[in-house]
């Protein structure tokens, strides 16, 4: 079970609302490399997993995960909070205003909603580690390209942080990995059964 | 029921109690009959966790006091039968 903790893992400041900007990181929340993603990837993938130190990183990862959707959410609110009509129109942010005004909704930039198409827990270990190395390069690769698009160092800040998390966590998963591939039996063949599903 | 089930069902018991008072301290902040209640029920919960993770491990990660093994992924799983 989760106990919910009354602060934010990494502290997010922003003075200057900035709705153009909220149009792009909303999809670090609800997009194909998002925190939500993330999050319900590596909680669903652990009942799949042989080793009980690979389960214990996929809950901490994933509820680490679930943290840095707070994070983004946070980062949304205050880019959004207070903006004026005039500021919706000009921002380009009116499509998303008309069904959600200046609530959170977990969607990609492009205005897809939130789908776990974009994840994969295919109850093979070794797929899903894959899986989980390329998941947070290409989370590392959104919070690039965001940095590419905002000057404001109190929007910076806190998505330098998560960028971080992304490269810790893939170091982390590695080593899993590695974990995964020394407890397989056949170690010249490690596809040679799925621990998850085959009996040998 | 082994003893650590059993150890594990009263703790749940008092947690569900603690979750269930506190959504309704959530829209009556100021009960004082539900605050006592409440306070009774932490500190009779926070010697049973205690004395579980004593003999049992950590529930979260780091809570148990083992200092010499990293005891957060050595036990079972919930999900884990037997």
């Amino acid at each position: 079970m989760w106990i919910y903790e009354k602060k934010l893992q990494y502290p997010v400041k922003i003075k200057n609302p900035n709705p153009k900007l909220a149009k792009v990181i909303i999809s670090q929340l609800g997009g194909p490399h998002g925190e939500l993603g993330a999050a319900s990837r590596y909680l669903s993938q652990r009942f799949a997993m042989p080793d009980r130190r690979i389960i214990g990183m996929l809950t901490d990862v994933g509820t680490e995960e679930l943290a840095h959707v707070e994070i983004v959410s946070a980062i949304l609110h205050q880019l959004t909070k207070g903006m004026s009509e005039e500021q919706v129109k000009a921002s380009g942010i009116d499509a998303y205003f008309v069904d959600h005004t200046a609530g959170i909704y977990p969607q990609a930039a492009s205005g897809m909603p939130f789908s776990t198409s974009t994840i994969a827990s295919t109850g093979d270990v070794l797929a899903d580690l894959h899986e989980d190395l390329a998941a947070e390069q290409k989370a590392r690769v959104t919070y690039d390209n965001i940095l590419r698009l905002t000057d404001d160092p109190d929007v910076r800040d806190p998505i330098k942080f998560l960028r971080q998390r992304e490269l810790n966590h893939y170091q982390r998963f590695a080593e899993s990995l590695g974990i995964a591939k020394d407890t397989l039996a056949d170690k010249k063949n490690f596809y040679y059964y799925n621990p998850a599903f085959d009996k040998v | 029921m082994n003893e650590k089930d059993e150890l594990l069902k009263k703790l749940q018991g008092i947690e569900f109690a603690m979750v269930d008072l506190g959504l309704y301290l959530d829209s009556h902040p100021g009960c004082r009959d539900a605050l006592a209640y409440y306070k009774n029920l932490k500190a009779e919960h926070d010697t049973l966790k205690a004395g579980f993770e004593e003999r049992f491990g950590s529930l979260t990660a780091g809570s148990g006091g083992n200092t010499d093994y990293w005891d957060w992924t050595a036990t079972p799983w919930p999900w884990e039968k037997g």
